[in-house]
């Protein structure tokens, strides 16, 4: 979780965006690449917050601001993967850059990534939203339009399907 | 909701998982995003110049019509027929009875209010007789 539940939101319009850029954009960017991919990330990102603008949508905190932007994030994911913008998986080569692990740690990394963008969006969604966005499965059901439960045992599916494309087992 | 817990395999998936290394967003992202924002965001005092523009505009046209109004109204000398014209009603009154004897005063008196009333129902104004869109020659002749 990337803010405090209840603050309030800031008084500036114009600050508002920027402060909830500096608090989300992380989590958000994380959870767009492993949504659609290092290149749209950032294009799913920026929609993210323009339709926040667009919507004029009446945030009164960060808690509500926080549920609106991932559920946004997923629509522009998916509005951007409608438009043709093909998935890219992240370049196991741009995880050499991102710390100075061993070789083995890169190796199963990469492994790692493919093996979650190769998940069904369905799956992937809901993995990205609870580890990469941080949400609790009430956000992610509220997210995608699911009960808590249904979201929670996608989750583990998603899981189980994750470690058999690794090679560790059933399904 | 509190899932059923993961068996320790799945468990030990999901810590690799969330530490799994990711980079976070590109500096110039921040920047690329509020700009587009930016964009979005409509200016506020831009609706109320424009419209505040629009009606100057309005006004401004309105005001210049009724001066050429006015002004063609003066330079023709028109006549709104504003003032009663012809005979008072006594003297209409009185040429009443002389055609009809048997009309009491007070129908007398009636017919020849309504005959100035209608007489002024017609408030087309009409150029005086030297204006100088109307021809002379022909103001001479049109009445009756």
């Amino acid at each position: 979780m990337d803010a405090p539940a209840g603050e309030p939101w800031p008084s500036e319009p114009g600050d508002a965006v920027a402060a909830l850029y500096d608090r989300f954009a992380p989590a958000l960017y994380r959870t767009a690449r492993t949504l659609v991919g290092d290149t749209l990330a950032e294009d799913a990102v920026q929609e993210t917050f323009v339709g926040l603008v667009r919507a004029r949508v009446a945030v009164t905190d960060l808690e509500n601001a926080r549920a609106y932007l991932f559920a946004a994030l997923r629509h522009a994911a998916a509005k951007l993967r409608a438009r043709g913008g093909r998935e890219r998986p992240v370049p196991p080569d741009d995880l050499l850059d991102l710390a100075t692990p061993t070789t083995p740690d890169v190796g199963r990394a990469a492994e790692l990534e493919r093996a979650l963008q190769s998940l069904p969006t369905e799956q992937r969604e809901v993995i990205a939203l609870k580890i990469d966005g941080g949400l609790t499965f009430a956000e992610v059901a509220a997210c995608l339009g699911v009960s808590p439960n249904t979201a929670a045992s996608r989750y583990r599916y998603a899981i189980e399907k994750l470690r058999a494309a690794l090679g560790g087992g059933r399904p | 909701v509190t899932p059923d817990p993961l068996p320790p395999d799945l468990l030990d998936l999901e810590r690799k998982l969330a530490n799994r290394p990711q980079p976070g967003p590109p500096v110039e992202l921040r920047a690329r995003v509020l700009a587009a924002v930016s964009r979005e965001r409509p200016t506020p005092r831009a609706a109320p110049v424009r419209n505040g523009f629009a009606r100057f505009a309005a006004a401004t046209a309105a005001a210049a019509l009724l001066a050429i109004n006015l002004s063609a109204s003066l330079a023709n000398d028109t006549d709104w027929h504003l003032r009663p014209t012809g005979p008072d009603s006594a003297a209409v009154a009185d040429r009443i009875r002389e055609l009809a004897p048997d009309l009491s005063d007070r129908e007398a008196r009636r017919q020849a209010l309504l005959l100035r009333a209608s007489a002024g129902l017609t408030p087309a104004p009409r150029p005086a007789a030297n204006s100088f869109l109307r021809d002379r020659e022909s103001d001479r002749w049109d009445t009756p």
